[in-house]
């Protein structure tokens, strides 16, 4: 028992800031944490099943929770919540300038949210595009076109006049 | 962009969580104080929506599921922990058939040529279930051709088909999330400068190739201004104004240089056949809104993708466009299905156990 312990304490301290954190993308902090909370007691019981590089579980785990019994807490939070949440998260890197990050986290904000976890399953969380598309549950190639999407409509966020230009604002 | 948004990357709850540290230390003893037994999970199904659709001149009867409701969760949203099979992938493709030298019917994905009657740019997908008889919009030429919607299941790396619809048929799966390409051929500055040089776009391109850091050339809409981009323009390109002639806009894009994804681009048309022969078409695009490498393939399934991945390479990859001929028809986002209609079908009735196990992947 000592030896499940110790082991579930390690996947434990390897991975519940990055499920906390994909959490609070979707959630308020105290409904976050409820699912947190649910995820690694799920893992817990099923500790003997899980792989080596359990994260995309968990985070599918978290997925299907905040779907499954959170959705209408997650429906309930506004755009302009989110966004205030999604500035708070976000790492301030010193090579980053204030701008950049303000313009990087705008352009982010008016993504549909579709392509947005897409981008950010993979940008931030770290997830292979397999893994991202197993958790969203559609195909490796619909979920390489949400990225391409999000990246060109950020790209033509972060350059509007010139977009405006050719007409593809 | 994508670089700098990955350096965003959060990487402490604490910002948002108070207390962070000790509350996370009571989630641990709450979990590990939970009853450590592995259990069986109760399984339910998300509405299963399934169709029947009738077979053209037949009496069999086939049974199609849209598959993303059908996907078994368990009660406490936990998927299989180790993975285990799942249930083939039914997806579709715009094709045209043409007749094989056999007097088969073939299925050219991909790469058509436009003359009458068409020529395919790939070797033909057999789609030996069929005969010409039942394709009774197909053109008398010889070889016979038409165009058709076809939906298939992976068999290996080869799409099987299964069903055939007349293009125009309300009941053919659409592709719901069709790929359109982006561009933005603007200019890339607000003011041109002055080519002091006697050159033209071609000295200007080759010039400009031969530099360090080289992305993409293009004329504006206008016809009048010459962009050139680069990773590092400022060190780059200072002497391309003494080549040039015309006026000229240096700038950068979002991407890595154009000589590294088209390196990738060539490790993948020279791989081994079972690699290169899903392959269909392959580019390198760039505009305004960046450069990226772009493929064509038969059918994105996850190993291919992994194997692209491999090839091109970790850098590339971020940069690089999978497009699958045959489009997933679960992924739509109406529930609205249209009324079937007779497509010419050789499904196979699929049976689903309701309570799968816990292993089985969800």
């Amino acid at each position: 028992m000592e030896a499940r312990q110790e082991r579930f304490t390690l996947l434990y301290q390897q991975c519940v800031d990055r499920v906390m954190i994909y959490c609070l993308r979707h959630l308020d902090a105290g409904a976050a944490e409820d699912v947190v909370s649910e995820t690694f007691t799920i893992a817990w019981r099923r500790l003997d099943e899980l792989r080596e590089h359990p994260l995309p579980w968990l985070l599918t785990t978290a997925h299907n929770l905040i779907r499954n019994n959170y959705r209408s807490r997650a429906s309930q939070r506004s755009i302009a919540q989110r966004m205030t949440q999604l500035t708070q998260l976000a790492a301030e890197p010193a090579e980053v300038t204030a701008s950049r990050r303000h313009d990087l986290l705008t352009a982010l904000g008016a993504l549909a949210d579709a392509d947005r976890e897409a981008l950010l399953l993979t940008a931030w969380d770290g997830l292979s595009s397999a893994e991202a598309a197993r958790l969203l549950g559609c195909s490796p190639g619909a979920l390489r076109v949400r990225i391409h999407r999000a990246r060109r409509t950020m790209a033509e966020a972060l350059h509007p006049s010139a977009a405006e230009r050719s007409g593809h604002a | 962009m994508p670089d700098d948004l990955s350096k965003l990357a959060p990487d402490d709850p604490s910002r948002v969580i108070e207390d962070w540290t000790s509350r996370k230390e009571r989630i641990l003893g709450q979990a590990m104080r939970s009853d450590g037994a592995a259990h069986r999970s109760r399984w339910r199904w998300l509405a299963p929506a399934a169709a029947l659709v009738l077979v053209a001149g037949g009496a069999a009867v086939a049974m199609h599921l849209a598959t993303p409701d059908i996907v078994p969760v368990p009660a406490d949203g936990s998927p299989s922990a180790s993975g285990g099979q799942e249930a083939p992938e039914v997806r579709a493709a715009e094709v045209v058939l043409l007749e094989t030298d056999d007097g088969g019917v073939g299925v050219c994905v991909g790469v058509v040529g436009a003359s009458l009657p068409p020529s395919c740019g790939a070797e033909l997908i057999p789609a030996s279930d069929f005969t010409w008889d039942e394709i009774d919009w197909a053109a008398e030429t010889q070889p016979r051709f038409a165009h058709a919607i076809v939906t298939a299941e992976l068999d290996g790396r080869t799409p099987v088909v299964r069903e055939i619809y007349h293009p125009d048929d309300p009941a053919a799966p659409a592709d719901p999330h069709p790929y359109e390409f982006a561009y933005d051929f603007s200019p890339l500055c607000e003011e041109p400068i002055r080519g002091t040089g006697d050159g033209d776009v071609a000295a200007l391109a080759a010039a400009a190739e031969a530099l360090p850091g080289y992305q993409a050339l293009w004329v504006s809409s206008d016809q009048a201004t010459y962009n050139v981009a680069f990773t590092d323009p400022g060190a780059a390109a200072a002497g391309l104004g003494a080549v040039f002639s015309g006026n000229l806009c240096l700038g950068t894009i979002e991407g890595p240089a154009h000589a590294g994804l088209e390196a990738a681009q060539h490790r993948v048309l020279d791989a081994p056949p079972d690699i290169s022969d899903q392959l269909r078409s392959s580019s390198v695009a760039a505009s305004r809104l960046g450069i990226h490498l772009e493929f064509l393939v038969v059918w994105d399934h996850e190993e291919l993708l992994a194997d692209l991945e491999a090839l091109v390479g970790p850098e590339a990859w971020t940069h690089t466009v999978v497009i699958s001929a045959f489009y997933p028809i679960d992924d739509a986002e109406s529930d609205e299905q249209p009324e079937p209609s007779s497509p010419i079908t050789r499904s196979i009735p699929k049976e689903v156990d309701p309570e799968p196990s816990p292993h089985s992947d969800g």
